[in-house]
């Protein structure tokens, strides 16, 4: 009698905890959307903003929150796939959990040391400035971690069977990762490419310093000049702006960009479903 | 006949337990030498270290030397990937890779720029051919191959690994998941092969070792025993160990034919 009274209140503060998780993200949702879909119309997605983001879209911003979001993943998908197979390929397992170390203190470093850093090291040393690259870079190392770790999952989730019947058959080093660990981590690759780009999209702190502005910024003309960002937008208008218009538009901003990452977030999970699926057939 | 491999003062280790002591052994070039032992014996870690398979367990380690053509496997200058194309192996459960019947008989040439001139195709029926599925399976060569039975299956991993044109193929108890009469088709095969290639098969069945060996090795916990010709160590085993191995099964009746 007592285990099932135990069993009653576990279960009940487990429906609990589920329940407040799913409302908040529910709450958040529909606040956003309760308060940014006025703003939502075609002039808004498609022109740029104007007196101070009272009038205007917020079409640079938008564009400037997607190529900073790609260029970091064209950065970070290389070295992440490349950490993550030479780590299983060419290192021995103690090595292995050595490179994984790293990965995830990586992973908990605060965005505001990242966005430090780039500025200092990336921006000031390299003479690169408050840019495109510069953002895309610190972008990059952040999700870095993340990216690495779905491709490792993919790997990890490989029965070694397949491995020793390909490297029993003299393939070499190059060719294993390339007939079967590189097609393996696919779904891997691409479920880490959207999570990361998700992070990305979200994130402020660290290309506050090192890539955005907020006013007189259109479409920038080459890597090194700074880019508007629908975080940096909705920030300042948030914080700053007195104009009701204004507010209205930053609601507006931040449902474009809840709905950006909730888009990639989703597609993520959804590779990520397929393969759990391939694997269990 | 020459010699293939001479193993000297051979140990071979999964941390600090020895999985084969100190064993010396020469296997001849051409015709079959089954290695026989109880479970456990160390059957599998001595074929495996044959074509240095034994080096992705993290843990393993060996002493003494292990010649292949009188060339030490462990020599710096070896490439590892020219050894294990020479010497194939075949595992106990067969490992298909995910892809059509064709994609895995070439799995292993697909890279190899010579063979591109031969024709993957070719190559393909040529050995789906030498192990006897080709005349199953060459109406379904783009099926997946995951839709084959397990000795269709077995046979696929032999096809696979004779189609990157090894001189030797070491085989693990490659009947030992298989029915009877799957069993007697690969058996079948390895007799076949055995007149062209060098064949080292480990197998805990003494039946099949009968039929098929030339050579034979007894290992028991981790020494060889004894080796030779299979005739003589059936017949007259000098080591008590293998006396008592072989007397628990049926004796060789060297008049029975070999079911074909």
């Amino acid at each position: 009698m007592r285990v099932r009274v135990k069993d009653i209140c576990f279960f009940s503060l487990c429906l609990m905890a589920a329940a407040t998780a799913i409302s908040l993200l529910f709450i958040i949702i529909g606040y956003i959307l309760w308060h940014g879909a006025p703003a939502i119309n075609f002039a808004f997605l498609t022109e740029g903003s104007r007196d101070f983001g009272a009038a205007g879209g917020v079409f640079y911003q938008t564009t400037g929150t997607v190529l900073l979001m790609f260029t970091a993943g064209l950065i970070a998908l290389p070295i992440a796939l490349g950490t993550v197979l030479f780590s299983h390929v060419y290192l021995g397992p103690s090595y292995k959990k050595t490179t994984d170390l790293f990965i995830y203190a990586l992973n908990g470093v605060p965005t505001i040391i990242f966005g430090l850093l780039g500025y200092i090291i990336i921006g000031e040393g390299l003479h690169l400035g408050v840019s495109w690259v510069t953002g895309s870079i610190i972008l990059a190392v952040m999700i870095l971690p993340s990216m690495a770790v779905s491709i490792d999952e993919a790997l990890s989730a490989m029965p070694h069977k397949y491995r020793d019947a390909a490297l029993v058959l003299g393939l070499g080093r190059w060719h294993l990762i390339r007939t079967l660990l590189l097609p393996r981590s696919l779904p891997g690759v691409l479920t880490g490419l959207f999570l990361g780009l998700a992070r990305a999209a979200g994130e402020t702190a660290a290309i506050m310093f090192t890539a955005t502005a907020f006013s007189g910024v259109g479409l920038p003309r080459g890597i090194s000049e700074p880019v508007a960002t629908l975080q940096t937008h909705i920030l300042v208008l948030a914080g700053e702006a007195t104009n009701p218009r204004a507010l209205t538009n930053a609601w507006g901003a931040a449902l474009i960009l809840v709905t950006l990452v909730l888009a990639l977030s989703l597609t993520a999970m959804f590779i990520r479903r397929q393969v759990r699926m391939e694997a269990e057939i | 006949m020459s010699e293939l491999f001479r193993l000297t003062k051979t140990s071979l280790y999964f941390g600090n337990t020895p999985v084969i002591h100190e064993a010396n052994l020469t296997i001849k070039n051409g015709g079959i030498t089954c290695i026989i032992g109880p479970s456990g014996a160390g059957k599998s870690t001595l074929l495996r270290s044959l074509n240095r398979m034994n080096d992705l367990i993290a843990d393993f380690h060996h002493k003494g030397t292990i010649m292949y053509n009188n060339r030490d496997i462990y020599d710096k200058g070896l490439r590892l990937e020219g050894l294990r194309r020479e010497v194939g192996l075949v595992f106990q459960k067969p490992c298909l890779f995910p892809g059509s019947i064709h994609d895995n008989v070439i799995f292993g040439i697909r890279h190899i720029r010579e063979k591109k001139k031969e024709g993957f195709k070719v190559i393909a029926e040529r050995t789906l051919k030498a192990v006897g599925l080709w005349d199953e399976v060459h109406n379904r060569l783009d099926s997946p191959a995951i839709g084959l039975s397990e000795g269709q299956a077995q046979r696929l991993a032999i096809a696979r690994a004779l189609a990157v044109g090894p001189k030797t193929l070491l085989l693990d108890e490659p009947t030992s998941s298989l029915d009877h009469r799957s069993a007697r088709a690969i058996e079948t095969l390895v007799k076949e092969l055995g007149r062209t290639m060098t064949i080292v098969i480990v197998t805990h069945k003494l039946e099949q070792a009968k039929a098929l060996a030339d050579d034979v090795v007894f290992i028991c916990e981790g020494k060889i025993c004894e080796a030779g010709e299979a005739a003589n160590i059936f017949s007259h085993p000098e080591n008590i160990e293998t006396r008592c191995y072989i007397e628990g099964s049926p004796p060789l009746d060297p008049t029975l034919p070999y079911p074909e």
